[in-house]
């Protein structure tokens, strides 16, 4: 993974980066930027945020102690990506600063999580994203089709660029999901013994 | 912590994180009756009905009011709608709504217990001329239908505040806002709220309104 092919120092460059990058957005300087455009906010804060998560520096052991099965690591990364797919959540989190904070450590959480949960049994994590798949799909095509304007905050347009976002990201996420099939079938092939 | 905690701990962790994310959607989701913030918009006025007398007005005449002074004083349900007249969208099939309602209050001669009031939240660019004007192209009659402006930034804030009025100006300086008709009673509260395609329910409540109160205003004469 990303990891394994970074130095300590640039690791360290790249995870703080990706940090400030993750969180200014929620600053009273720069809640602009979120509050102008929900694809700003869906498409970079949230995705950039599980970045910054997954490149934290974290101690996997202590993290399998909290949340110490795979199920429910996955489970956390499923459940907090669908709670910030929901309209009214990405409106309290322009409006209430309570619950941006929350975006910010469920969502960091998640991303330290998916470091750890890769390492987890194959099929497992086969399930999850293709889950996670799916319902991006069907909540972007919602965001993209529906008429009527489901966050109070933003405007019909950026609710439905935010829509085909959400779709592309679900097609990459299927992608990936065959690309590891092939890859797990070439695998047990080539282990196969004759 | 020795090994068997730990394990014990593990077995747990998936029903923890179910439930901790359990407890989270249903306080986001106002305990899963709400996915959007526009719904929980409406449960909550419909449960708190709030007063109206902060929604301080100038009407198209110049004279200043609030719009729980101007239920108490005409002694009306109202039903009203937030505009901005250079409006050309979601404004225009709101305004058409508002035609064919006055229409259907005159005829069935209601006009002295049911009122209709457009509120502009234009408070820059709105005046006494703009507000005319829309009376004119909307042909409303001043005996049903009151024109009236939030008289300042500050109201227009409150109305956010308290009534969850979104207003965004977008980049051809136009506003998106959100859109519903809300009830009000003769006392000056809120007593329902709808969406744009509900105004029958709207004038199904104020008629049930009416007739109670009708029914009360009898038996004490008997």
């Amino acid at each position: 993974m990303i990891n394994t092919l970074l130095t300590t120092k640039t690791k360290a460059i790249y995870s703080v980066a990706a940090l400030i990058i993750a969180v200014t957005p929620s600053l009273p300087f720069a809640r602009v930027l979120i509050e102008s455009s929900m694809t700003f906010h869906m498409l970079f804060q949230i995705p950039m945020l599980i970045l910054a998560g997954y490149l934290l520096k974290n101690n996997p052991k202590k993290l399998h102690y909290t949340l110490s099965q795979s199920t429910a690591q996955w489970l956390w990364i499923y459940l907090s990506s669908t709670f910030w797919m929901m309209p009214i959540s990405i409106d309290k989190a322009l409006l209430y600063p309570t619950w941006d904070a929350f975006k910010l450590i469920s969502l960091l959480t998640a991303g330290a999580v998916l470091k750890v949960v890769f390492k987890s049994h194959r099929l497992l994590a086969l399930f999850f994203v293709g889950s996670m798949a799916m319902m991006l799909f069907f909540v972007g095509f919602y965001y993209q089709q529906t008429d009527t304007r489901l966050c109070n905050a933003y405007l019909i347009e950026s609710q439905q660029l935010t829509g085909t976002g959400l779709i592309v990201i679900a097609c990459l996420l299927l992608f990936f999901l065959f690309f590891k099939i092939q890859q797990g079938l070439a695998d047990a092939e080539y282990s196969r013994p004759d | 912590m020795n090994k068997l905690k730990i394990a014990r701990l593990s077995k747990l962790s998936p029903v923890m994180v179910i439930a901790f994310w359990f407890v989270f959607f249903g306080l986001m989701t106002h305990y899963f009756s709400n996915i959007t913030l526009e719904s929980q918009r409406r449960d909550d006025l419909f449960t708190q009905q709030p007063d109206l007398s902060f929604l301080s007005t100038i009407d198209d005449a110049g004279e200043f009011s609030n719009i729980a002074q101007l239920a108490i004083i005409t002694n009306k349900v109202l039903i009203t709608q937030f505009i901005y007249t250079q409006c050309k969208t979601i404004c225009l099939s709101l305004g058409n709504t508002f035609q064919q309602t006055q229409t259907q209050i005159v005829r069935k001669n209601l006009s002295k217990q049911l009122g209709l009031v457009s509120i502009s939240f234009d408070v820059s660019h709105e005046n006494k001329e703009t507000l005319q004007a829309y009376r004119q192209r909307m042909h409303a009659d001043a005996k049903v239908w009151s024109l009236v402006k939030m008289q300042d930034t500050n109201v227009l804030e409150a109305a956010k505040n308290k009534l969850g009025l979104m207003v965004i100006e977008d980049n051809q300086k136009d506003f998106v806002h959100n859109s519903a008709f809300i009830v009000v009673s003769p006392t000056g509260h809120v007593m329902g709220i709808f969406e744009t395609d509900e105004i029958s329910d709207a004038i199904t409540l104020a008629l049930k309104y009416l007739a109670s109160e009708h029914k009360e205003k009898t038996l004490i004469v008997k």
